[in-house]
Formats: C-alpha cells, structure tokens, sequence
C-alpha cells in the first residue's frame, strides 16, 4: 500500500506528537514492567543481578494465608467502597442539579478532601475515631448509644472506619462528575416526561439513569482502581490491623518489598493485583456494551 | 391558590436539601476545622478527652515551631514542593494535550494498538514499577535531583491523555479544517486551535498533577536526600518523632495546614474552570 | 509479530543507552581537600541527632588526628519510623548513592546478613576487641555469623520499669491503712509478678476517656522472652535451642497479662493508646508505671511535673533473678559501598574514646561498648534526680537477655502482633493466644511464612 504525501507527513507528525510520551511509555512503564515479569523468577537482594529462582516465589505467596486475607480485604474494601461512593456522590450530584442557595459553598466543602496530603488528614481521622473522647464516639453517646465501638481497633469495624475516610476523600471528585454529566442531560426530556405526567422518581429511573450509565461506567472503573490502590490512609491509621483486617494487598507488596527486602515475592504480590485490576475492567467493559446506554 | 401551596411545598423541598447538603458539607469539612483548631491550640490541650471542639484558645507556638524549625528550612520546602509540582504540571499538560491531539484528531500507523497500550497503563499499580524505576534513575545518576519527580510525570500521563483526548474529540472537526484552509500547519492547528479550546480540561488536569506531585512523599522520600532538596512532605516527617507527644501533633497540624493552603488556594481560583473541565473528562 | 518485534528492539536501544549513561557514573566522593567522603545514614529523630551528631563530628577529629584522607558527612533521612527508613536503605542500596554506613535495629541485622547485604568487618571488630578497651561479649549476637562479624554495636540498652513517685505517695496518703511500697529497683530481689498488680490495680481509677492506669507492658514477642525467663522459664528457646513457648512458665506470665488488661483494667489496651501512647500517658501523668527502655532515661529525668523512680523488671516469685531485655542496635556497612575501606576506617573512629565520649555526654545511644566510656555516661546519667537509681540502671547490664532475632524474626513479630487485638478482646484466651505464638513461630522456623 503506498501512502499518499499528505498521508506521510501526517503520520511523521503524529508521532512527533505523541513521541514524548511513547518514549516515556517506553522507558517508565514497559523496561519497569519486563523487569518485574523478571523479579517474579527471581531473588535479588538489591545488589547483586537477580538470581533465577523459578517458581519459588509464586508459592511463597499462593500458600500464604496473609495474601489470601489482604485478597479478602481488598474486595469486601469494593463492595462497601464502590457503591456507597456512587450513590452517595450520585445523590448529592441530583439534590444540587437545581437552584439552591449556597451552591459555591457546597462545592468547595465537597471537593476540598480531595485536595489535602492522605497522610496528614489520615491523622486528623485517628483523633476522630479514638474510642474514649474521640469526636465520634462523644456524638454517638450524646445521641443516646451507650456503647460505641471501638472503630480502628475493632475487628469488624475498623474496615467500615477505614472505608468512611476512603469514601470522604473520593466523593468531591466523583460528585463533580455526575454533577457535569446531569448539566449534560438535555432539559427537554425532562419537559416533555412532565408533561405526559411523570413524577419526580419516574423521570429520574426512566431519564436520568439512562442517560447517565456511561458516566456512572467511567466512575466504577475509577473507583475500582482507587481502591485497589488504597494503602495510606489505612497504613497510618491502622498498620493493616487489627488481626489483618484491613491489610490491603498493596500493603503487602510494600511490607514484602520495603521491610524484608523480599522482592520476588512483592512482584509476584503486583502481578496478582495487576491481573486483578485488568481483569476486573475487562469486564466492565464486558458489562457495558450490554447496560450503558449510548 | 394551587401555586401557592405549590410554593410553599417547593420552599420546604429546598429546605430539607438544604438541611442535608449542609450536614454533608459540615462532614466533609469537619476534619479541616478539626485541624486548624489544633495547630492553634495549646500543645498539651490536644490530648484533653473529652475533646473540646468549640474552644479556640489561640497560640502560635506551633507555628513558630514549624516556621524556626532547622533554621527555617520551611522556606526552603516550599520552593522546592513548588519547583517540583509546577514543573511537572506544565510538563505534563504540554506533552499530554500534544498526544491527546494525535490520537485524537490525526490518523498514523499503530494508532490503535498504541492507544490501547496507553490505557492499559491507568491498570498498573504504583508499587509495580516503582522500584525498577529506581534502577533506572540510579543508573543514569539522577538520584538526589528534582529529576525523578519530574520526568517520569511529564514523559507519561495516560490519564491525562485519556481525559484530553476524550475532550478534544468532541472539538467539531469543521474548525480544524477551516484552519489548514488557511494553510495552517499541524503545530499552528495544535497551538491557534486546539490549546485555547482546551483551557478548562487543562486547568483541571493541572489540578490534579499539581495535587499529586505536591503530596508525593514517598517519591519525594526515596529520591531525595540533600537537606537543600528538602519538601514539604518530607519536611512534615521530619516533624514526627518516633514516640509522638502533643507538642509533636500540634507542629505537624500547624505544618500540615501551611502545606494545604497553596492548594486550596489554586482550587478556589480554578473552581470554575475546574467544573466544566471535568465536565467532559473521559466519559465518553 | 511485526510490531511487537519493533518494541522490543525499541525497548533494547533504550536499554543499551542507559547501560552507556550508567558507566560514565562518577566514583566516590571527595571534598575540596582531597579527603574521601564517607556518608552515614541516620533517621530523623530531635531527641537523638544531637547525639549521634556529635559523635560524628568527634570522629571526624580523630580522623584527622589519625591522618586519614577521610571525611564523614551525614544523611538524615526523614522519617519516623524504621519502615520507611528501610524503604532509604534499600534504595541506597539498589543506586549506591546515600549512605553507606548505617545505624539499623538489631532485628534486621540476620536479615541483612542472608540477603548478602552486609560488609564483612571481622578485621576491624578483632582489632577493637584485641586492644582489650572494649567489652567483648557485646560484639556477639546477632551481627555474628559464621564466624565473621557483620555490624559493630552503637552501644546497649535494656528495659527498666520507671514509676511515677508522686502517684506511690498520693495513693499512700489517702489510704493510710493500705499502703504500697514502691517497685524494688534490686535485680537480684525485684516485686513479684502479684505485688505488680497488686500496686497496678490500686494506682488505677476513673472510666473510659478519664481513666488512669496502673502499668504499660508490651505483651510483644521481643519482651516475652524476658518475662518468660524471669518466671522460672525460658527465653524462648531452651538450653537445647529447641523452642520453649508452650511452657507453663510463659503461660503464666500471659496469664497475668491478661489478669491486668481484662480482670482489673489497670493496663491500656490499643484502644486506649490509638492517639496518645503508653509514654505519652506516663509523661503526662496519666500512668503510674511503664517498662520501658534506658533510651527513655533522658526524657524521663527532664520532667518537671513528677518525680520519676527506677525499678527491675518484675519476677515470678521470690527468689528469682530478674532478666531484661538488652537491644543493641549496630552500625553496619553496606556491602556494595564505593568506600569499603573507608568505612571500616569510620566505623572505629565512630568506636573512638572521644567519639563515644561525645555521644555519651548527650545521654543518648544506651551503654557505650568502650569500658572507658561507661563512667562517663553513667555521670551524665547521675544528675541529681536518678542519683538513687544508678545502681538499678547499671544492674540491668549484668542480667541482659537477647532477643532471638532471625531471619523470619519480623514476619512472625507482625503475624502475633495482629493477632493480639484477638486476645485482648476476648475471642482468644491467653493460653490460646500462646500456642499461637508458638505455632507462628514453628512455621517460622520452618520456612513457611
């Protein structure tokens, strides 16, 4: 096939274009990737080239219960996660999709988690959580429950207590998003449901939904992976514990990789949590050719 | 009389939302205020249970702490958490929007099996590449530079590429046509038509990198060591002690909302833009 | 097939350019004098830098008294805890940059040493020994192995019980009749196991947020040992180095734990100590003893609002000689340093009398290793208000146990410390949470973690 002259140039073009970043690509994503692929195989104590270990490490993982737990932790993290922020960030996007007083307030207010270190904020949370005189509990108390529990160092509480936090960081973001994607939907479905009569939860299950199910796609996929990579915020408020409740698999890698040198086995951690996430969005994509509306 | 009564159901409806945004709104500022407050608050005062949220007893000691601490190497901190984060935003939106326009709007060879490539990448963890990348930059000498901040966010951004190229997109191509009528060559097309267009999305992606880049302790921790390369994330580690006592927790409230407030500043300033900019972000 | 083809030979081109930048890498450092830098890595601490910065700048003198073409220079690096400080130490590592000599917890050291990681220093550690200055069996231990000699001790620390006085003479002023004595600060006669709690659940009171406690004890694998031994027991291995936690004696001592943190609520649990620390609570009054470390001691003397006393670890019963554990954290060189040499030049300057002396006088860095240097830490210590106390503190040295670290040490330590929350809350007895214990630390042993 021969290409035309304009063609040519616009080809030589394109790649200049898109040069820096697939030389970045190149460079910072692919060698890094390959060179993990290889410290999966491998033992490398940081100083000498990697020793060829074969299978070693991938056992080492698989027959850990720790690694199964942190597994365990990261998708029950998506089932309160995942949805709690969509509806919540999906609610507050339909209250504010009309006139209200205060709506530059509200924004800024909603947002402003987003924008701050997890590190300095997850300490704000400690103090809120403490169990004896922490903000929470003194609430809980005044409203007349006697006893609260012991949020981060309770077994079954501390992963909704982590997840709240997850939650209050993320919502600004994806409440924007739908806040632009309602703006999005053209007002005259909206007149012409009312005028065949419909109510208010009609038009939002019939109009707004529908028209929404490609925003709320790009949301899941996002979230998804914010949660697969959530590790400060529980790092410093509960170390993973207690009794591993909230360890995620990102801290895994990172105790495996930074505390015992243990890199074969923190690659091999990764990889798993690569594959997860690819195939998790798989999926997705999978599931939205059949549901988002188009 | 009906659009009375309809009023006044429309009256007590905004006020119910009201009555709810603004206890969400209190909840999502709650942490901040609790922050503030302590960075004022007497040291030992921060420990008192029950907690005392109202009390405003105004000291700034640990401030002075945060601002004489090592001779106040804070300055320093706060010219290089800007160096860093300014740099690689506009880096990065300059070499994001180039390619995001490519895929975009041009047609070359491989464009679809790069792209894919491309957004493949949002699915990688940090931690898989992270310490093979250290490798790299030990082996060409960049430890202890700005470097390894910088670079790696400006050569490769695939969220930003996915969010401007999703925007470009829904730029009408009768424009740029009109333009090469003009004889306008690509660079002019990408400069004259495309840059303007896209301001509010690269006001909202800068956002973002800015955000990332400024926060980026452990980046900022394994690559950095001169104390003249000092950060403001590392600066507040450095305020920690390894058994923590009030004086500690004030400093790092004080230190912590002094690093807060260069970006809430931005973040007000941009609001606007920031809004319709996310409006297009990637949904389509 | 085609295009993958051409990313690979891409991807090998951009790796042959790095592998050119990475051979025109300069080599060691050196100052305008011609002198050869030597970094040293520290973490960042306010309580302890002066000290360990003072001792570099006195080594740095006997360098150059030496006439040594050597200068150290330190890195600090900014972080509080010891994880993210080894995040520091693997990177110096994998791009040779940062420092070379490093001050690390004893727990990393066989770690270290299995991974191949560690220079080996044996010369230099024979020479200190053979000039007959230093006390010898404190090069031992974990930094030891196949007869070479990985690390060199900062110095030795070991655990005391410190007690609040004013809250011993408050609670005997409002109950003449029942009175308590302080904690016996005799190693070879120290409170039992009963009077502890005894004392613990008397000087506890209020509820909830206003609650005062009796006594802090980490109930953590690295003090078992030293609880276990000085019941009767074990220090977790027997003399036979078979493992030695399902003993009756190690049961007890769990047992009594469990009688402080769920009969009489006179210990904190993690619940009470999330934001302010066991330390925190002694410092502000709040706990009226902790077992602690002599790293502690420079706090603890500088305190205004109570006067503090210093106690031996408690035992068994009566009879007992009372054991506690010694933690020696050591500076070891990397092994893939750019100044081998160098470095085994510092780390004897750093063991250096003037160099110690100079740690010592900031009270910092335990028990100096350098016989000489003992006095002169011990004086500093002896500063009016622990002057009764010398001899507690100097005893402690005679009865030190280690800690058995390994190779497996910190993943066993992490997997019982998350366990915990489950004893303590009540799902697990203390019993079970001790075969626990064992368990973790069989497989441990057995490379299966």
């Amino acid at each position: 096939m021969k290409m035309s002259r304009r063609q040519k140039k616009e080809n030589i073009f394109s790649y200049i274009f898109i040069g820096p970043q697939l030389i970045g690509f190149l460079c910072f994503v692919a060698f890094p990737l390959f060179f993990s692929i290889y410290l999966c195989f491998s033992y490398w104590n940081f100083i000498d080239l990697p020793v060829y270990v074969g299978g070693e490490n991938f056992a080492a993982v698989f027959r850990d219960p720790i690694f199964w737990k942190s597994m365990g932790n990261t998708l029950i993290y998506i089932c309160i996660v995942v949805p709690l922020t969509l509806l919540t960030s999906l609610i507050l996007a339909l209250l504010t999709n009309r006139k209200l007083p205060f709506m530059k307030f509200y924004r800024a207010a909603f947002f402003l988690p987003m924008v701050t270190s997890t590190v300095a904020i997850s300490m704000v949370w400690l103090f809120i959580y403490q169990p004896y005189g922490g903000v929470l509990n003194t609430i809980l108390e005044g409203i007349g429950i006697s006893n609260p529990p012991h949020w981060l160092q309770d077994e079954f509480w501390a992963r909704f207590a982590v997840s709240i936090v997850m939650i209050w960081l993320k919502i600004g973001y994806y409440y924007i998003i739908f806040d632009a994607g309602l703006k999005n939907i053209p007002t005259e479905l909206y007149e012409a449901a009312e005028i065949d009569g419909a109510n208010a939860f009609t038009k939002i299950k019939n109009i707004t939904l529908p028209m929404l199910s490609s925003v709320m796609f790009f949301v899941s996929v996002m979230l998804f992976i914010d949660v697969f990579n959530m590790f400060n915020e529980v790092y410093i408020m509960t170390a993973g514990g207690p009794n591993y409740s909230t360890y995620t698999l990102s801290m895994y890698i990172y105790f495996y990789a930074f505390t015992e040198f243990d890199m074969g086995r923190a690659a091999v951690a990764s990889w798993v949590l690569f594959a997860l996430v690819g195939v998790v969005t798989l999926i997705q994509f999978k599931v939205k050719k059949r549901l988002v509306y188009e | 009389m009906r659009s009375l009564r309809r009023k006044q159901k429309n009256i007590i409806k905004i006020t119910i939302i009201t009555l709810i945004l603004m206890v969400f709104a209190i909840g999502c500022l709650f942490p901040f205020y609790w922050m503030i407050l302590n960075s004022f608050k007497q040291p030992l005062d921060i420990f008192k249970v029950p907690v005392d949220i109202f009390t405003f007893d105004l000291t700034f000691d640990s401030y002075m702490a945060v601002f004489t601490y090592g001779d106040g190497l804070i300055w320093r901190a706060y010219l290089n958490s800007i160096i860093i984060a300014t740099t690689s935003t506009f880096g990065t939106l300059f070499t994001s929007s180039l390619a995001a326009f490519a895929f975009a709007k041009l047609k070359f060879k491989g464009k679809n099996a790069i792209y894919s490539l491309f957004i493949a990448c949002l699915m990688i963890p940090g931690q898989v590449t992270i310490l093979p990348l250290f490798v790299i930059f030990a082996n060409i000498g960049w430890i202890n530079t700005f470097l390894p901040l910088i670079i790696p966010g400006v050569m490769i951004n695939t969220y930003g590429v996915f969010m401007l190229r999703s925007f470009i997109v829904s730029i009408p191509n009768e424009l740029l046509e009109a333009a090469e009528v003009d004889g306008c060559g690509y660079f002019r097309k990408y400069f004259q038509i495309i840059l303007p267009l896209l301001k509010p999305s690269l006001v909202t992606l800068g956002l973002f990198t800015f955000i990332g880049s400024w926060n980026n302790y452990f980046g900022q921790l394994i690559y950095l060591t001169d104390q003249e390369l000092i950060t403001l994330p590392l600066l507040i580690a450095g305020l920690k002690e390894t058994h923590m006592t009030g004086i500690e927790w004030g400093r790092i409230m004080a230190a912590s909302t002094l690093s807060i407030i260069p970006i809430a500043i931005v973040y007000l300033k941009c609001q606007k833009y920031f809004v319709q900019g996310i409006a297009t972000t990637g949904i389509k | 097939m085609k295009k993958s083809l051409k990313i690979l030979s891409m991807l090998g081109a951009i790796l042959v350019s790095l592998g050119g930048l990475s051979s025109c890498k300069n080599n060691t450092k050196t100052d305008e004098e011609g002198n050869t830098i030597v970094t040293v890595s520290l973490m960042n601490s306010t309580n302890e830098n002066p000290g360990w910065l003072a001792q570099i700048d006195a080594a740095n003198k006997v360098l150059e008294s030496w006439g040594e073409k050597i200068r150290i220079e330190t890195e600090i690096i900014m972080t509080d805890s010891w994880d993210t400080f080894y995040s520091k130490v693997a990177s110096n590592m994998i791009g040779q940059v940062g420092g070379t000599i490093i001050r690390i917890a004893e727990s990393h050291v066989p770690m270290m040493i299995e991974n191949n990681q560690l220079q080996d220093i044996t010369d230099v550690v024979n020479e200190l020994k053979e000039s007959g200055e230093y006390n010898n069996a404190s090069f031992d231990g974990v930094a030891y192995s196949d007869s070479k000699y990985y690390g060199i001790p900062t110095g030795t620390q070991h655990m005391l019980l410190f007690y609040n006085k004013d809250k011993f003479d408050e609670y005997n002023l409002a109950h003449p009749s029942d009175q308590i004595s302080y904690p016996s600060g005799d190693w070879e006669n120290a409170s039992t196991f009963s009077e502890i709690r005894d004392m613990a659940s008397k000087l506890s009171s209020g509820e909830g947020a206003s609650r005062e406690f009796g006594i802090s004890m980490g109930p953590y694998l690295a003090y078992a040992g030293m609880y276990s031994k000085n019941n009767g027991g074990y220090n977790i291995f027997d003399d036979n180095g078979e493992l030695a936690i399902k003993t009756e004696a190690f049961y007890d001592v769990y047992e009594w734990f469990d009688a402080l943190l769920k009969t009489d609520k006179s210990m904190p649990t993690t619940s009470d100590t999330s934001t302010s620390s066991a330390v925190d609570r002694f410092l502000s009054g709040n706990l009226a003893m902790i077992v602690d470390g002599v790293w502690q001691l420079h706090d603890f003397t500088t305190l205004t609002n109570f006067d503090v006393g210093v106690a031996a670890i408690p035992v068994g019963a009566e009879g007992l000689t009372s054991y506690t554990t010694t933690f020696v954290d050591k500076w070891v060189s990397l092994r893939n340093s750019r100044t081998a040499e160098e470095d085994k030049v510092v780390l004897k300057a750093l063991q250096s009398a003037e160099a110690l002396t100079a740690l010592g006088k900031k009270s910092v860095g335990g028990f100096p290793i350098r016989n000489d240097c003992v006095e002169n830490y011990v004086n500093t210590l002896d500063n009016g208000k622990l002057h009764e106390y010398l001899d507690t503190i100097i005893g402690g040295r005679e009865t030190g146990v280690q800690v058995p670290y390994s190779t497996y040490y910190n993943s066993v330590d992490q997997r019982i410390n998350q366990r915990m929350s489950s004893w303590i809350t009540g799902e697990m007895t203390a019993r079970e949470f001790v075969d626990y214990m064992d368990e973790v630390m069989r497989q441990g042993i057995n490379g299966e973690l």
